[in-house]
């Protein structure tokens, strides 16, 4: 079975595997806020936990971001 | 000359302004430290520049208060300085370029020099000089080092040629990043494995749970240990007899009220005699003063290892009940020192009506520490389960208010996006330098503020303006909270300080249970004068009047309540 070219929600996106930015699915300002941390289509981060019901923890180029569930889940990425 | 300092939160941009300006500004390692501007002056070739380090922000298009602050200086420099976090060049260019396309006069600081090696990451300064087409030099704000460089090279700040019209900036900076960078393979440290303890539920709860443990223990060592053995004897054997022979030199009777105080049982009671150098020393002295020191000194070891950016995320789903995120986490853990940082801090939320929430629920529900020790020391006679009656209502109050508020006011809470800075080596002389500014902070405000607070108290007892206020009020403060008339007295000084005011219901003779209504209604009620003027200045007037009219109505029900449920 093969993952690549499936789209999933970064909420729904396996642990500690490489993917890729490829849609965020929210409004201009929720764009521009994850722009500024560098959270754009086609950056490559890793998912690294899930607080329960909280926050995704995500790691990118070398910062560590949180990012609230709605949020998470408009952000779609690929399996690299 | 105006120089400002910009960079991404959590840069260190607050250490290099203290290397370069020797001003007193507090640093610690979360994202939104600084909200404010401060503003420093270098005195360079005796030529007077004027040094101003703005809030973090991470683009030149504000998304909170605190960045808006920023670009608001940004328009009046002369000269911007880009402070910039070495070991994460990636995400901080990003700011660079925007900056350099805004054709700002610029000279760009790689700060955190030292932690490149650790983490090994190699820097080529020369070749990033040349693409950036302005000057870059290193530096490390929390030992000093390179901060001559940044002094002397400010008159070398050029614009930039840099053409970046219709470029991605993303793009630009992975260019960038893989010409000038070279990272090496480096070993799992004691920080990286803390890391992945605290950012997993599993192990990050449990964590949590010890490290709140381990920080209230110690606090409450620290202060006790302070009283019991250094503050209280000095008092008792050697400021007493001083205040004895002071009593009977002076022959006033109302001289000797208002400076010594009234005699309990033929003896002078720090806690109870109410007189200036009596009750008015002691209570900054030997019984605040010990706890707000063991506060901030925890308080600074928990900032400048990083670890309150983790609890933001362990706690953002309780704070999302209260129409809140986690981030909102550190304003309320900085208002149990005092509440006017705790609101200052709100800045770095997004929406007026999140800084509408935590304004209000810190004013009412969140005691800062100097009444937090007076609570614990006019009911600690009467045993814990009293002082837990006090924080377990107002800890009901702050969560049940929350659930409330986020019911009830209009709009929606937007949700956490939050860098999480990785764990730092704790720099001893930061961390004490940081005590020291906050501590002399307190004694400098708070102690004449006592002083005056514990001078008025006698001054309206022996005017007798209390029986006019009396009549007006008596309904509420008698018939419904179930207290003497005179505790109106320590309702109006509570606007000045709410310690003292604590501290004057001691004298009034009350039952443990009034006691505990008291102390309850006194956190509740009204902000401290220097609360108010923060919640006035955030809010706006419309703002603060719905909050403080939020804070009456909570403060005689839930004192009506208690009045009824304690026996």
């Amino acid at each position: 079975m093969t993952m690549e070219g499936k789209i999933f929600s970064l909420l729904d996106v396996a642990k500690n595997i490489p993917a890729r930015v490829v849609d965020i699915k929210g409004g201009r300002s929720l764009e521009l806020r994850l722009m500024n941390l560098g959270v754009k289509k086609g950056v490559i981060l890793k998912k690294k936990a899930v607080c329960l019901n909280g926050p995704v923890i995500i790691e990118i180029k070398r910062s560590i971001l949180a990012l609230g569930r709605g949020m998470s889940s408009k952000i779609e990425v690929e399996l690299e | 000359m105006r120089v400002v300092l910009v960079g991404n939160p959590n840069v260190g941009k607050s250490a290099v302004f203290f290397r370069l300006t020797g001003a007193k500004v507090l640093t610690s390692n979360y994202p939104g430290t600084t909200v404010e501007f401060a503003k420093g002056v270098l005195i360079k070739n005796s030529e007077r520049v004027d040094i101003i380090d703005a809030p973090g922000a991470y683009s030149i298009e504000p998304t909170n208060k605190a960045e808006e602050v920023t670009v608001r200086l940004l328009k009046e420099a002369a000269i911007v300085v880009n402070v910039i976090d070495a070991t994460n060049l990636e995400r901080n260019l990003y700011l660079t370029l925007q900056l350099i396309k805004q054709q700002c006069k610029l000279l760009v600081v790689l700060n955190m020099w030292d932690e490149t090696k650790h983490k090994g990451i190699d820097i080529d300064i020369d070749k990033l000089q040349n693409l950036l087409g302005v000057p870059v030099v290193h530096s490390c704000g929390l030992s000093g080092e390179g901060i001559k460089d940044i002094a002397l090279k400010l008159n070398q700040a050029k614009v930039s040629s840099l053409n970046l019209e219709g470029r991605d900036l993303w793009e630009i900076i992975g260019e960038i990043t893989s010409s000038v960078q070279t990272l090496h393979h480096k070993h799992h440290s004691f920080r990286d494995v803390m890391e992945e303890i605290t950012i997993h539920p599993f192990t990050g709860i449990p964590f949590s749970v010890v490290v709140l443990g381990l920080c209230f223990l110690v606090v409450r060592f620290i202060g006790e240990s302070l009283i019991h053995f250094a503050l209280d004897p000095f008092f008792e054997n050697i400021y007493k007899p001083f205040l004895w022979r002071l009593n009977e030199l002076i022959h006033w009777e109302f001289l000797r009220n208002i400076l010594i105080g009234g005699l309990i049982n033929e003896n002078i009671e720090f806690m109870q005699s109410l007189g200036v150098l009596s009750t008015g020393i002691y209570v900054p002295i030997a019984v605040v003063f010990p706890y707000v020191l063991s506060f901030y000194f925890v308080l600074g070891l928990l900032e400048d290892f990083g670890y309150l950016p983790r609890l933001s995320v362990l706690m953002d789903n309780v704070m999302h009940k209260l129409g809140l995120h986690g981030v909102s986490v550190i304003p309320f853990i900085l208002s149990l020192g005092c509440n006017v940082p705790g609101v200052l801090a709100s800045r770095v939320l997004e929406s007026r009506r999140e800084r509408f929430i935590l304004a209000t629920l810190t004013a009412i529900s969140i005691p800062c520490m100097a009444q937090i020790s007076m609570i614990v020391g006019v009911l600690g006679k009467y045993g814990l389960r009293y002082i837990l009656m006090v924080f377990g209502t107002l800890f009901l109050v702050w969560f049940s208010l929350g659930v409330i508020l986020n019911k009830f006011i209009r709009g929606e809470s937007p949700e956490i996006l939050m860098e999480i800075p990785p764990y730092r080596k704790i720099n001893l002389y930061v961390l004490f330098r940081k005590l020291w500014i906050r501590i002399s902070g307190f004694i400098k405000e708070a102690v004449p503020l006592v002083l005056l607070g514990v001078f008025m108290t006698n001054l309206l007892f022996s005017l007798g303006v209390l029986k006019v206020l009396g009549i007006i009020v008596a309904p509420v403060v008698t018939f419904i909270w179930g207290l003497p008339e005179k505790a109106i007295l320590a309702l109006l000084v509570g606007f000045l300080r709410k310690d003292v005011a604590v501290g004057m219901l001691g004298p009034l003779g009350l039952s443990p249970k009034q006691l505990v209504v008291g102390c309850t209604i006194l956190a509740i009620y009204f902000p401290c004068m220097g609360t108010f003027s923060v919640l006035l200045k955030e809010l706006g007037l419309k703002d603060m009047c719905k909050s403080l009219a939020i804070m009456l109505i909570v403060a005689i029900l839930v004192g009506g309540l208690l009045n009824l449920i304690i026996k």
